[in-house]
Order: structure tokens, then C-alpha cells, then sequence
């Protein structure tokens, strides 16, 4: 049928088409121009080879390491890492010869008031022992007032 | 039948693995351009080959006294140096940019002039940045470090048609780049 011509020339013209040649790895298969180009860059190369200096000192004091080092610096990390975190806890007990005494800030005084003075004011409690509680800890007391603490710490 | 040339490397390395003296610098000053050579290849740059070959050294020399005794010294060397340089290319930004067209045509220097050192190194990166880092692993392996195919698939793990296809693009993308560039030899017309 004349419809199917177009179909019957491509499928003819399809036939014909020739595959590329395989890649080759062999460089004497190819081309004058490619073949001068693989040299020149194989020249160039040995060119730069030659012209680069061995820079053996740094290099050669780092291959000389002892092989104990470096798990004895790692070890050593670990150990300062570890202190400095057991000194983030909270204080533990000072010395066992030393009374230590921390420095209370002291309290911010009422403010002024204007007007007639609250009815209770003579009787109430100042401001600073509304505030205080007193307890003992493991070794002394705690005085806390808000978020001052003042511990006294004794020895046995 | 040419007498073959005894492989030094077996007795390098034993000599670096019972610390003999002097035997680092030895195996250093012997296998120093070989290393550097393969970076500069791989990185298609001067400075971070000189850096990547030190770091290459490093490594070497650090598996070496750590006791690995490779079957085939200088293959092993190769595919450490070919994974150092394929971490340092991921690491830095990709500069690498192919350029469509040569900035320049002037003739290429003659490679053993040694007026022409600088000019020769610059045509070389460039020639090596124009290829994607696949093709310059295969043609660096096969064309300028002289491997057999079957080595160069082993180290870059692949198939052996695989290089076949990566080297043939890389010498197309080369021959287009840098054979402009080529003088001609008397009696040949120019390039095709």
C-alpha cells in the first residue's frame, strides 16, 4: 500500500546506519593529531615531574611520630575533658581543714513609699526575713533568699 | 629477551616496616615524583597536587608502618592516591569549570624548554580541567601513568569497556582542546 512506503524507506535507510567504531584504548588506532596531543601531554607531565621539588622535611618529621603518640595525646584530651567536666557539678566539700563562707549579695532595700504606710508595716516581718529560709545541708546550713544563697560549710 | 629490572619495592618496605634507618627518606626521595605526578594528574592543578601528594606521602607511609604488605606495590599507591585525590576534589568548591573555547591559540611550548616551564604547566592544567573527573582518572591512568586497561578498571572499579569509552572521550575533548595549539610538523597541513 502506498501508506506503508515512508515506513518500508525508513526501515531501508534504518538498515544502513552504520555503528560507530568500538572505543579503543589503543592510542595507535587513533588519529596524527590525537596521537601528538596524548605525547605532548605526556611530555608536559614529565616536564612538571621533574621541575617539582621533593619537600621532604615536614613531611618526613610527621612520618617519624612514634606510634605511642598519638593514643598518648588522645588519653590526655580524655583526661583534661573529664576534669573539666567534674568541675561543672556543684561544689562538692572544700577541704576538709578549710570553714568556707560564701559572700552573700546582700539584699535591695524596699523601695520608698509615698503616702500613708501599709497598716501591718510596724508588725510585719522586714523584707529580707519575709524572704529567708534556713535549712541544713549535708555539711552546714543553706540560707536562701530568693536567688541568693549564702552556705556555710563546717568540718568535722 | 631485555633483563627485567628487579622490583625495589619489597625490599623498601620491609626495610620502612623494621625501621631501618634512612629507610623512609630512601622510599621518600624514590617514590616522591611518582606521586606527584599522579596528583597533578587527577587535581589538573600545580599547588594542590604538591599538597595532595605530601598528604599522599603521609598516608602511604603511615599504612606502611602500620604493616600492610601489598602484593603489587605500585598499584596499591595508586588507588590510595587515586581516593586522596578524589576526596580532595569533592572537598573544594569546583572551580573546575570547562570553558567552551581556549582562551588562547598561540602554539604550545615545547615541553624540555625549560624557559617555558610555567607556560607548559598552565597548558597542562587546562588541558586536564577540560576533562570531567572520570575521564582524567582513566586517561591519566592509561595514557600518562602507562597502565594496561585491565589495571586502570581494577583501580577505578570498573569495566574494562568502561575505560575504553572514558579514555576515548577524554582524548577527543583533549585532541579538540589543545591540537589547535600543536605545531605542525613539516609536511603535514595543519590539523584536520
Amino acid at each position: 500500500m502506498k501508506s506503508d512506503q515512508p515506513l518500508h524507506d525508513l526501515a531501508a535507510l534504518w538498515a544502513q546506519v552504520e555503528a560507530p567504531a568500538p572505543h579503543t584504548d589503543d592510542l595507535a588506532a587513533t588519529d596524527a593529531t590525537t596521537q601528538r596531543t596524548v605525547a605532548w601531554l605526556q611530555a608536559a607531565v614529565a616536564a612538571s615531574t621533574a621541575s617539582a621539588p621533593c619537600p621532604p622535611p615536614a613531611a618526613r618529621r610527621l612520618a617519624r611520630r612514634p606510634r605511642w603518640l598519638a593514643p598518648a595525646l588522645t588519653a590526655a584530651a580524655l583526661l583534661l575533658v573529664s576534669l573539666f567536666l567534674s568541675t561543672l557539678d556543684e561544689p562538692g566539700p572544700r577541704p576538709q581543714d578549710a570553714v568556707d563562707l560564701a559572700v552573700a549579695t546582700p539584699p535591695e532595700p524596699d523601695p520608698p513609699t509615698i503616702g500613708p504606710s501599709p497598716p501591718d508595716a510596724t508588725d510585719a516581718p522586714s523584707a529580707f526575713a519575709r524572704g529567708l529560709e534556713a535549712r541544713p545541708s549535708d555539711n552546714g546550713l543553706e540560707l536562701r533568699s530568693g536567688p541568693v544563697r549564702l552556705t556555710l560549710i563546717t568540718t568535722n | 629477551m631485555p633483563p627485567t629490572t628487579p622490583n625495589p619495592w619489597p625490599t623498601l618496605v620491609a626495610r620502612i616496616q623494621s625501621a631501618q634507618p634512612q629507610a623512609i627518606d630512601v622510599w621518600y626521595r624514590r617514590d616522591w615524583p611518582a606521586v606527584y605526578r599522579l596528583c597533578l594528574g587527577f587535581l589538573a592543578d600545580h599547588s594542590a597536587a604538591e599538597d595532595a601528594a605530601q598528604d599522599g606521602m603521609l598516608r602511604l607511609v603511615q599504612h606502611l608502618e602500620g604493616g600492610a604488605r601489598p602484593d603489587d606495590y605500585e598499584k596499591w599507591r595508586t588507588a590510595i592516591v587515586l581516593n586522596l585525590c578524589r576526596d580532595a576534589l569533592r572537598r573544594r568548591a569546583s572551580r573546575d569549570r570547562a570553558e567552551s573555547e581556549p582562551t588562547t591559540r598561540t602554539p604550545l611550548p615545547d615541553p624540555s624548554d625549560i624557559a617555558a616551564r610555567a607556560e607548559v604547566r598552565d597548558a597542562l592544567q587546562g588541558a586536564l580541567r577540560q576533562l570531567p573527573e572520570r575521564e582524567r582518572e582513566a586517561f591519566v591512568l592509561r595514557d600518562l601513568e602507562g597502565l594496561a586497561t585491565d589495571e586502570v578498571a581494577r583501580i577505578m572499579d570498573i569495566g574494562a569497556s568502561s575505560v575504553r569509552s572514558l579514555l576515548t572521550l577524554a582524548r577527543r575533548r583533549l585532541r579538540a582542546w589543545l591540537g589547535p595549539r600543536l605545531p605542525e610538523l613539516a609536511g603535514e597541513g595543519g590539523t584536520p
